[in-house]
């Protein structure tokens, strides 16, 4: 709450004095980096535990997720049993499902690169059910909101993470392609069927994003635990609700420490830049090097309860969603030297004029390629099994 | 008047005088003339002090009295009058009138003031020193020696005292300075005497007084107006050689006028952050950082108010109006025994008096304040007041806001209010009220408010001319809330406040020429509520959270002597003893001796009954300075200070935000202790109006306040847990050349400082970068400023000001790694990094309307160009994860020159 006016402040300011805010980077050599990075939790219901290696990189190399491969992984409890985690893509570890006693208390134990590393032994946590998902039409866009309760009181810290789904539809069908010679050069248009339907696979698509901001939230003020929370907002106008779209939001209850790590985290990365902004601090998670105390290896592994909820939105449960795809159709002459001309980069649609006796086609409409074939603008064909 | 003493000296040529005969063997003057004495019957008058201690072997044979003092005096640069029925006065350096004018006499006072009359014409007309009429002080009294002559000076249209007019009677090395009352003491041998009185911004006054015996005169002095002519300076403004004082910066109002400012507004603040040894973090901010302190460690009293929080509208002004200022000290070396209870300086901030004559008034109005200001006689020449108010109408700039600021707001106010009051010469009053607010929302859904008010009153009463007392007290006050009810299920209201009650008893005693005692008392109740946390509406389950309140009690006892050991040597010498102790109601953590302070180390609570004392801080605090005059222009300096601060501001934001909030010390969270030795060196050029000094100083911080990473600072009941006390190094050198007068004025200054701190201590429960020495968030070494100010006719002027310093530190990421799917920054250790390195010139324009002394109205615009050059200046730089990309950021609060305007008048 603080930090969001801070950061408006900050708008406010420069608004007013013509101040301004620009790239900058600073030009400094950046010691050799590299620490460990642990993400991931225990399933504290036993299913498969899933937890990330990486490396960090300087912000001079590559922004690609630097993975570590091959390290070995075990989960350990406090009862000295082991559970072998396997690599299941590059520096992702998966655990077969294992029971979770409530009596023990488990931790992480890595092997990378020679040196050992371990989290603290943390017990089982539950994570109270989402009550609900809600959302807002406003203005400016759609608002989410979580809702949750602990009647216990016992959970007052959460972090959620959520997969969102989108169908996309391209505009136009295509019932044509482009015919060629067997010396690949261009000698009009044909049907793609022979009885001159459309190829509906490209028609209907899907993209699927996960949440890249940390999403926290606390009730440790309130009298009753009760969790009201916005978390995600999608921009009016925007493609994910031009058709139909998908929610599905993860819940956790985090200890108090693994809240303040996450906090910590957020600040550092997502809540910087205001006039009154705190200084960036440094991370301390529960893992630690084992072989070299004084190593840094960024993480927080507890044994951690999800909580899953999903919810649609159809675009006729909205109000008004001026979504404009830009896709424009270019009527073209059957004709080699037309098509090289106008349609060399567009994907040839449906039937525009045709001869009235022969049937033969004259003139076709084109469109760019992305407004008949979904999957070009990096979505999958493929229709997601939980999609009704 | 030459012809009426030509005549009396024929007359006393006429005169028969005792013819004598004595010899005299090795004897000295005074010797000689109690001799004489007694041979004649004669009265002698005479200054043993200024006498020729040579031996004297003479013999006179039947000569008259004449031409025996004629021989006695010739050649020693003494004179001899005969004066009267046989008085003999033996002067030093000029021959004494042996009888005044019969005018003198008409009102027959054994006071006499002396009050120039102001021009009446339209064109100033230029004072002719010399001839002034010789003033007698005081009523006849036998004997010879010194005498105390006290009084005020007093600027003479309006009455109001000027406080810092240096005093000196010449060819003797006497003087003194007004206080802040304009109230003077000097110690002056009996006889004729020239008085020379100066003071920045008025026209130079020199008296010639006859001190028969103690007495009181007042000075009435002229405000300097812009001559056709050349003023020539001869003054002698010598208080930054003199004083045995070191790091002391004074600024009048005028000066302080004369510089440009954002907005065009004048600022006390910003013109401080002009002089040597004074930062900022950046410019949204006030907060002073002065020799390596923080912003929590400056004392800010205006008229002896305690203003928590000197700034407006997120920084950008500061808190006090300039029509209701006279001038403002400074002190960050050789801090006063009477103040204490911060660690790096004092900064004194005076109001005028309101005019005892007349109503007068001004007004003025600029792109975002506009001020109104009326003064006026309560009881004509005994009592006064000013009223003056300032307010805001930023709101149609806001409106000039993208859409989703639309609905933002914000304003300030402050009001002020001095009542003076004279209830005869001994005894006088000031009443002082302030109080400003700051309202802003700027997301629509959560208010931001805070307020200062302040109310002292303060009574003078001189017991005699040597031995004067002032006895205040006054109520201090600062608060701020922050509501949000956009969202019902966790609308709340946060309040913070933080007040306090002083009584302060000071004592300043001239004992003689060579000490000057100053001594007193200050008691201060300190209470502060560090947060109450509640529901705002029906639907809110916001849990309330009530931090109980705080309270304290700071006494101070102190005393202080200024010795001239020679005329060349003065030192300045100050003890002051605090004792502070933390008191009920109220609950102190446990923690078991020698662990570290964290939360699952609390053993228990214990509680604590109202105005029980929880535990007790106690220490001595000493303040000495040393000063050698080399030249009658040029001295050396030496001091050393040690202060003790008990309450501690808490921000873990790089500027100084409204919404911190304060801590008192309690037994989990020690006193901050701080000490400091300077030397200085400083030299006057071209009479005076040019001062130039070099000062350099190291100083010692303990228990400074650093935070842990991720503190918590709001809402905390065991706030010690996540504060981290750490040793703290400053040192600089700061040089610095002035030129107060003439057409082209102002300064040029030059800082080096560092400020390093270090948090070592594992038990302390973190280490920072290491254990090793980091630099404050304020470090900036390097430092140059130029205020320029030309004056190319008596109604344009034209200002320059020029500034860099290097970029503050910052902790700056060092690389990248991916968490919970998006990429986040890894930071370096702390402050290891800088921002880009700070320049800004400022230009500005003042013009006035014509200068006729009668008409009703004056008026003057100022316009100008803050920011010239456009340099984008980095206010901070910082990187941040958007859609999952890290991106560094430069963020500039002024990215363009910002024009200005400001129109005033005055009535």
């Amino acid at each position: 709450m603080k930090t969001m006016c801070q950061i408006i402040i900050y708008v406010v300011l420069i608004a007013l004095l013509g101040g301004c805010r620009e790239k900058y980077y600073h030009d400094y050599i950046m010691p050799e980096s590299g620490f460990l990075i642990v993400n991931g939790f225990i399933n504290a219901r036993g299913d498969s535990s899933v937890i990330r290696l990486s490396r960090s990189n300087k912000l001079s190399e590559s922004p690609a997720e630097m993975m570590e491969q091959g390290a070995s992984v075990f989960i350990e409890s406090s009862d000295n049993e082991k559970f072998p985690l396997l690599e299941t893509s590059p520096g992702v570890y998966t655990s077969l499902s294992f029971p979770i006693s409530t009596s023990s208390k488990y931790r992480v134990h890595i092997t990378a690169k020679g040196k050992e590393y371990v989290s603290e032994y943390t017990a089982a946590r539950t994570t109270p059910n989402i009550d609900s998902i809600s959302w807002e039409q406003e203005k400016d866009g759609v608002h989410f909101y979580v809702h949750a309760h602990d009647d216990t009181n016992s959970s007052r810290y959460f972090q959620w993470k959520f997969e969102e789904t989108w169908e996309t539809n391209a505009p136009f069908v295509t019932t044509l392609q482009y015919d060629r010679a067997p010396d690949n050069t261009l000698t009009g248009v044909k049907y793609r069927y022979p009885d001159g339907r459309a190829d509906t696979t490209i028609q209907r698509c899907w993209t699927t994003g996960n949440s890249k901001t940390l999403m926290i939230g606390s009730t440790e003020k309130l009298s009753q635990s009760v969790i009201f929370q916005p978390f995600y907002f999608v921009g009016a106008g925007s493609v994910k609700m031009a058709v139909e779209y998908s929610i599905l939001l993860k819940q956790y209850s985090l200890s108090e420490p693994a809240y303040n790590f996450m906090v910590m985290m957020k600040k550092n990365s997502e809540q910087l830049g205001s006039v009154f902004d705190p200084q960036p601090s440094q991370l301390a998670g529960n893992m630690s090097c084992i072989t070299d105390p004084e190593e840094m290896v960024i993480g927080f592994i507890e044994v951690a309860e999800e909580k899953a909820k999903r919810i649609f939105i159809k675009r006729n449960d909205l109000d008004i969603w001026n979504y404009r795809n830009g896709c424009e159709i270019t009527i073209i002459a059957n004709h080699p030297d037309s098509i090289v001309k106008y349609g060399s980069n567009l994907i040839p649609s449906t039937v525009s004029q045709q001869n009235e006796i022969t049937g033969a086609i004259t003139a076709f409409t084109a469109t760019t390629p992305s407004c008949i074939d979904c999957r070009l603008s990096g979505a999958s064909n493929a229709k997601p099994l939980f999609w009704p | 008047m030459s012809l009426l003493i030509a005549c009396s000296w024929v007359a006393g040529q006429n005169q028969q005088y005792p013819i004598v005969s004595a010899q005299f063997r090795n004897q000295k003057l005074w010797d000689v003339f109690n001799t004489l004495e007694g041979k004649t019957g004669y009265r002698f008058f005479y200054d043993i002090s200024k006498l020729d201690t040579s031996d004297i072997s003479i013999s006179f044979q039947a000569q008259p009295l004449n031409h025996v003092l004629q021989t006695l005096t010739n050649g020693k640069n003494i004179y001899f009058s005969l004066v009267g029925r046989k008085n003999v006065f033996i002067t030093q350096g000029q021959v004494l009138l042996e009888q005044l004018p019969d005018w003198f006499y008409s009102n027959n006072p054994p006071v006499k003031t002396i009050a120039i009359e102001p021009a009446q014409n339209n064109v100033a007309r230029e004072f002719k020193t010399t001839t002034q009429p010789l003033l007698l002080i005081g009523k006849k009294e036998e004997g010879t020696g010194s005498v105390i002559i006290s009084g005020y000076v007093r600027e003479i249209k309006n009455g109001e005292p000027i406080a810092g007019a240096s005093l000196q009677i010449e060819n003797t090395g006497i003087g003194t300075v007004t206080d802040r009352y304009g109230f003077f003491t000097l110690l002056v041998p009996k006889g004729k005497n020239i008085l020379s009185v100066q003071s920045i911004g008025m026209e130079d006054e020199r008296l010639d007084l006859l001190v028969q015996g103690a007495g009181n005169m007042q000075v009435n002095m002229q405000t300097r107006i812009m001559s056709l002519k050349n003023v020539v300076i001869s003054a002698q403004k010598m208080n930054n050689i003199r004083t045995a004082q070191l790091g002391v910066q004074k600024l009048d109002i005028k000066t302080i006028k004369q510089v440009p400012v954002v907005f065009g507004e004048a600022d006390i603040m910003r013109v401080l952050l002009t002089t040597p040894g004074v930062k900022t973090v950046g410019e949204a901010s006030t907060g002073l950082n002065v020799r390596g302190g923080a912003a929590d460690q400056n004392l800010i009293l205006f008229n002896e108010a305690n203003v928590y929080n000197p700034s407006h509208f997120f920084g950008m002004f500061s808190a006090f109006n300039p029509e209701v200022i006279k001038d403002v000290e400074l002190f960050k070396g050789s801090i006063p025994a009477r103040y204490g209870g911060r660690l790096s300086s004092v900064v004194n901030i005076n109001s005028r008096e309101g005019n005892k004559k007349k109503f007068a008034g001004s007004a003025g109005i600029g792109l975002l304040t506009s001020r109104l200001q009326i003064e006026g006689p309560i009881v004509k020449d005994k009592s006064s007041f000013i009223l003056a108010g300032r307010t805001t109408y930023t709101d149609w700039l806001l409106k000039q806001l993208p859409a989703e600021y639309k609905n933002s707001k914000a304003s300030f106010y402050d009001v002020n209010a001095v009542v003076n009051h004279e209830f005869n010469e001994k005894s006088s009053i000031n009443f002082t009220a302030y109080m400003s607010r700051d309202r802003f929302n700027l997301n629509t859904d959560t208010f931001f408010h805070y307020k200062n008010q302040n109310i002292a009153l303060k009574w003078k009463y001189n017991f005699n001319p040597r031995f004067n007392t002032g006895f205040s007290v006054g109520y201090d006050r600062y608060e701020y809330n922050i509501t949000s009810d956009k969202n019902p299920i966790n609308a709340y209201e946060l309040r913070f406040d933080i007040a306090q009650a002083y009584l302060r008893n000071h004592y300043s005693y001239m004992i003689n020429n060579k000490h000057t005692l100053d001594f007193g008392l200050n008691a201060t109740y300190h209470k502060l509520h560090s947060g109450n946390y509640y529901p705002l509406g029906s639907q809110s389950l916001v849990e309330p959270v009530a931090m109980p309140a705080e309270q304290a009690a700071e006494t101070a006892l102190y005393i202080s002597d200024i010795y001239k050991i020679t005329q060349n040597l003065t030192i300045d010498g100050g003890f002051r003893y605090v004792l502070y102790s933390y008191l009920g109601p109220g609950t102190v953590n446990q923690y078991p001796a020698g662990v570290p302070l964290r939360e699952d180390n609390i053993t228990g609570t214990v509680l604590y009954t109202a105005n029980k004392i929880i535990n007790t801080y106690q220490g001595p605090e000493i303040r000495v300075g040393l000063r050698q005059m080399l030249s009658n222009t040029f001295s050396v300096k030496a001091g050393y200070n040690s202060l003790r601060q008990y309450i501690h501001m808490l921000s873990n934001t790089a500027a100084m935000a409204p919404t911190d909030i304060w801590k008192l010390s309690d037994p989990n969270i020690k006193p901050q202790f701080g000490d400091q030795f300077s030397l200085g060196l400083y030299k006057n050029l071209k009479s005076n109006t040019i001062e130039i000094s070099l000062e350099g100083y190291y100083k010692r911080i303990k228990d400074y306040l650093d935070f842990k990473s991720g503190a918590v600072l709001v809402l905390n009941t065991h706030i010690e847990t996540d504060v981290l006390p750490t040793k703290g190094k400053a040192y600089g050198v700061e040089f610095l050349i002035k030129k107060s007068t003439g057409k082209l004025n102002g300064w040029l200054s030059y800082t080096y400082s560092r400020i390093l701190l270090k948090a070592d201590d594992p038990s302390a429960g973190e280490i920072i970068n290491k254990g090793n020495w980091y630099p404050a968030n304020y470090d900036k070494p390097h430092d140059v400023t130029l205020i320029g100010n030309y004056r190319i006719s008596h109604r344009f002027s034209i200002s320059l000001n020029s500034t860099y310093s290097t970029g503050r530190p910052i902790t700056l990421p060092i690389g990248r790694f991916y968490y919970d799917g998006g990429m986040r920054t890894l930071y370096d250790d702390r402050n290891a990094h800088r921002i880009p390195d700070y320049f800004r010139t400022d230009f500005s324009m003042n013009i006035d309307g014509n200068h006729k002394i009668n008409q009703k109205f004056h008026n003057s615009w100022t316009i100008g160009v803050y920011n010239l050059t456009g340099r984008r200046n980095p206010y901070s730089v910082y990187y941040v994860s958007q859609n999952g990309v890290i991106n560094g950021y430069k963020l500039s609060i002024f990215g363009s020159a910002i024009p200005f305007i400001n129109f005033n008048i005055r009535f």
